[in-house]
């Protein structure tokens, strides 16, 4: 049985920062619960304050604002594996929410959440990582807008008492356009191919004792950007998690894609420069045997699905924009 | 605190403490033992019950959150005691030994066919990947659920 707390159900995120106010000791949100609730019935969470968020509807939203992808932190991973906006602008996640535990938990388990559990092997973390995600965080002392990679390393950067994260944003565009048709207007730093929209294009991968429902053992996201003539790498995000505390980006190994075609010599390349992380990471660990042969999959995985996906790119962008695909909605809760 | 949610279609209005989980509440508050507790972390899908349609644990779920919300038990699916289909295809397709994962396991196939009446082999395995059996070997419970959705096929199914 759980200890005792107090719990408060506000309707808006407005209601629960009045609420603040009147806490006194731990507060502890509640999203999903598939994290904090067992904790809670074993002990190992003792809040004296529950606040549930998820039944406030500016909360649970995915949309697009016509220049980043927005969601509400309580958006769960079936709304995000199902949404179309999220496949088409953000395929990463949409892949990565749908491989988060059992049809059960992902009904219930949400996006903030599994930033706020801050486990070694969350699987939309190394995504989060990959898309250059940036969070909007909100408290006592007004909204702080961080990028995801800063606030899991820095020290401090973290929750706050009374904090909670509100939304998570990221640049719009595996496609460079939107899932209706229209065009977002892309950096134009980006590429300078008489314009043509680069081409650009995410995956994830994760390897568990099971298919499904399991803890990754390996997780991994990759966001590649490229000019649409020759294919060359303009740019890429990698990022790999259960390697250590918290997920990380492999910034030696983007640079060296820069300027390289997404060809098989380079996948041979990166796998080398992969197992080498690995090596690095967990040096003398019993996993570490496994762990390195393991990657070579991953790899195989990831990057196998970003070049099926060039190629599909490649083909359609002389039929014009895609329409999406046969998911539902393309805005949620908004 | 006051909770007011629907269960099986009947609108309930309880005295719940805070830090109850839905499954308590329903087993102890309301007599609806259908749903049983597991492991009580979300592995086992023993106490999976139906939130507004969707499959969720109840064991992770604190009743609270289940304010205004439909819930549909086990209990829910032959509430005048005539057996739902998945029910009676269960007992002729032998899917059940024990019977402790069975109900969980009708519920997420329950919101399976609620969502896609007719799924394919994979859909169904996919579905019941968060219920765990551990006398049946699975092979009957697909079986169960291919007949009860009218997919069911004269040859073997793939072995787990």
């Amino acid at each position: 049985m759980m200890h005792k707390f107090r719990m408060a159900c506000p309707d808006s995120v407005a209601e629960t920062l009045e609420l603040l106010a009147g806490m006194e000791g731990e507060i502890a949100y509640l999203g999903g619960g598939t994290d904090l609730v067992p904790q809670m019935q074993d002990g190992r969470r003792q809040p004296d304050w529950v606040v549930d968020l998820s039944q406030i509807p500016e909360l649970a939203c995915i949309r697009f604002d016509g220049e980043r992808i927005r969601l509400g932190s309580t958006a769960t991973f079936t709304q995000i594996a199902g949404s179309a906006l999220i496949e088409e602008q953000g395929r990463c996640l949409a892949q990565a929410a749908g491989q988060v535990g059992s049809v059960q938990i992902r009904n219930r388990a949400t996006l903030g959440g599994n930033i706020a559990s801050a486990s070694p092997a969350g699987d939309s973390l190394p995504v989060l990582l990959a898309l250059d995600a940036k969070l909007t965080v909100l408290g006592p002392a007004g909204e702080r807008r961080i990028s995801f990679e800063r606030f899991q390393i820095e020290p401090g950067e973290g929750l706050r008492r009374g904090e909670l994260i509100a939304g998570i944003d990221f640049a719009a565009g595996s496609r460079g356009h939107t899932g209706d048709g229209r065009h977002v207007p892309a950096d134009k730093s980006d590429f300078s191919a008489g314009g043509r929209h680069p081409i650009r294009v995410s995956a994830f991968g994760k390897i568990g004792s099971r298919q499904s429902v399991t803890i990754a053992k390996l997780n991994m996201a990759a966001f590649l950007e490229m000019e649409p003539g020759e294919g060359i790498v303009v740019k890429s995000r990698l990022a790999l998690g259960a390697l250590g505390r918290h997920p990380f980006r492999l910034r030696n190994v983007e640079e060296e894609m820069r300027g390289r075609r997404l060809d098989d010599s380079l996948i041979v390349d990166v796998t080398k420069r992969l197992q080498e992380v690995v090596d690095g990471a967990i040096p003398g660990r019993y996993s570490q045997t496994y762990k390195r042969q393991a990657i070579r999959g991953l790899a195989a995985d990831v990057f196998g699905d970003l070049q099926q996906q060039v190629s599909v790119e490649k083909a359609s962008s002389s039929n014009g924009p895609d329409q999406g695909g046969g998911k539902e909605e393309q805005e949620i809760g908004c | 605190m006051e909770l007011r949610f629907t269960v099986n279609g009947q609108k309930q209005v309880l005295e719940v403490e805070p830090q109850a989980r839905l499954l308590d509440v329903l087993r102890e508050q309301l007599g609806l033992t259908g749903a049983k507790e597991g492991c009580g972390e979300g592995e086992c899908g023993a106490c999976t019950v139906l939130v507004d349609n969707l499959a969720v644990n109840s064991c992770l779920v604190l009743a609270h959150q289940a304010r205004g919300r439909s819930v549909t038990t086990v209990e829910g699916l032959a509430p005048s005691g005539k057996l739902d289909a998945l029910q009676q295809a269960f007992i002729q397709k032998g899917a059940i030994q024990c019977g402790y994962c069975t109900p969980g396991m009708l519920m997420s196939a329950k919101a399976l066919l609620l969502r896609k009446p007719k799924p394919t082999e994979e859909e169904i395995r996919m579905a019941l990947a968060g219920n765990l059996c551990r006398c049946t070997g699975y092979v009957n419970i697909l079986r169960a659920v291919q007949d009860a959705a009218g997919t069911a096929e004269s040859g073997e199914v793939r072995k787990a």
